[in-house]
């Protein structure tokens, strides 16, 4: 880096410098407090290149705070014009970014530019840490844009003081079962089983309250049916002579 | 079982010194070989039967105390004295089944398996036990089971003839009692 590309950045310090000292009320966003003062320096494109420029830039001492910010940045001289011709928001947000300085550390109002590689993921963890800044911030509601409203499907906000003021409801989902022993339902009463007309079967065109009354035949438990008039021819002979006449009469 | 029972004791008699067996009452007796009927027809077998079975029953009655005591004792000590006699001769083993009225002789064991022999030994056994003219004819042979039916000369005829066609033992007796009713 030459000494014209150090006088350019002085140049530039020095617009920053005269920003940051001059009036501007209407730069700085409702929601970040006033009480502080920061001035960050809009990245767009972290360098790649191992030759970065670190920029140490000293808040002025009645702001009661002090801004440090660093921002690489290659060396070329059309990213440096990119650089001035940008805008540069100032605002008094503190933010700090955690880049590892190596060297002696400048106290020097005027600005120093040390060349040092740059820690990729410091710069990237100080990106993801400005955009979740950003996120947390309430979007501001300009006059010329129409809110357009959520869907019906959308979540409903509920405050606490209106979950407060709810009256306690019933559980909304069924209670999971007790665990433990069944209780076994009571025995059947052998009483109660008797037959009745309720429910039952009533032919059609009777009047309701008829029950049909049941007639069974007594019948004995035994009997002898079969009268036997004569015994059955049996042969029994009584000697083997008997025997053999039988079969030779045959 | 009332009546004498079979006593086979001294049935046979062997003398070896005169080269003689004969039975109880002295008459000569012979062993011979099955094997030597092999070779004769139905009439000799008859023949031999007859002979075999003449001699049983005469025992039989002679144990007995005659024809007519064989024909008033009980079925149980007649048939046992004829099986006795029977199996001391080496022919075969006897019993009788009532199927009504009819008797039949049930063999096993037959040392002449023909039933030339068997009828003749069988009806002659009874006949001469009993004083009666009896008839035996075959109704059924099985493995080692013969059956016989035991009746008059008519009857036996008949039974031939319902054998000869295909008809069952237990068919014929049926067929016998209900002709007989």
């Amino acid at each position: 880096m030459n000494s014209q590309k150090i006088a350019k950045l002085e140049t530039l310090l020095d617009r920053v410098k005269t920003r940051a000292s001059a009036p501007r009320a209407a730069a700085v966003r409702a929601a970040v407090p006033a009480a502080t003062a920061v001035a960050p320096l809009l990245v767009e494109d972290v360098p790649s290149s191992e030759d970065v420029t670190q920029l140490h830039v000293p808040m002025p001492s009645e702001a009661g705070a002090e801004m440090e910010t660093s921002s690489a940045m290659e060396a070329s001289d059309a990213e440096i014009e990119e650089m001035l011709d940008a805008d540069i928001e100032v605002s008094t947000e503190l933010i700090e970014i955690d880049v590892e300085e190596e060297g002696p550390a400048t106290t020097d109002s005027s600005a120093e530019i040390v060349l040092e590689p740059i820690d990729e993921f410091a710069v990237a963890e100080a990106l993801s840490q400005s955009d979740l800044t950003a996120e947390s911030t309430p979007e501001p509601v300009f006059a010329n844009e129409l809110e357009a409203e959520p869907p019906v499907s959308s979540r409903r906000p509920v405050s606490l003081e209106s979950a407060a003021e709810e009256e306690p409801s019933a559980p909304r989902h069924t209670p999971p079962p007790e665990s433990g022993k069944q209780v076994a339902a009571p025995p059947f009463a052998a009483a109660a089983s008797k037959p009745t007309a309720v429910g039952a079967w009533r032919e059609p065109g009777m009047p309701e309250g008829h029950v049909p009354e049941r007639v069974s035949p007594v019948l004995p438990a035994a009997a002898n049916v079969v009268k036997l008039e004569a015994e059955a021819l049996a042969f029994k002979p009584a000697n083997f002579g008997d025997l053999l006449d039988a079969t030779l009469a045959l | 079982m009332t009546g004498p029972s079979f006593d086979p004791s001294g049935a046979v008699r062997f003398n070896l010194r005169s080269g003689m067996a004969s039975d109880a009452q002295g008459a000569r007796l012979v062993l011979v070989p099955t094997n030597a009927f092999d070779a004769l027809g139905d009439d000799a077998l008859a023949t031999f039967g007859t002979a075999v079975g003449r001699a049983c029953g005469t025992r039989v009655a002679a144990r007995l105390g005659g024809a007519a005591s064989v024909r008033g004792g009980s079925l149980e000590v007649v048939i046992s004295h004829l099986a006795g006699e029977l199996a001391l001769a080496g022919a075969c083993s006897l019993e009788i089944e009532r199927w009504g009225r009819a008797m039949l002789a049930v063999v096993k064991n037959e040392a002449v398996a023909k039933d030339a022999f068997s009828c003749a030994l069988l009806s002659s056994a009874i006949g001469e036990a009993a004083g009666r003219a009896v008839f035996a004819v075959s109704v059924g042979r099985e493995v080692s089971v013969s059956r016989f039916f035991i009746g008059s000369r008519e009857t036996t005829e008949r039974v031939r003839d319902l054998v000869a066609g295909g008809r069952s033992y237990g068919d014929v007796v049926a067929t016998l009692q209900g002709s007989a009713s």
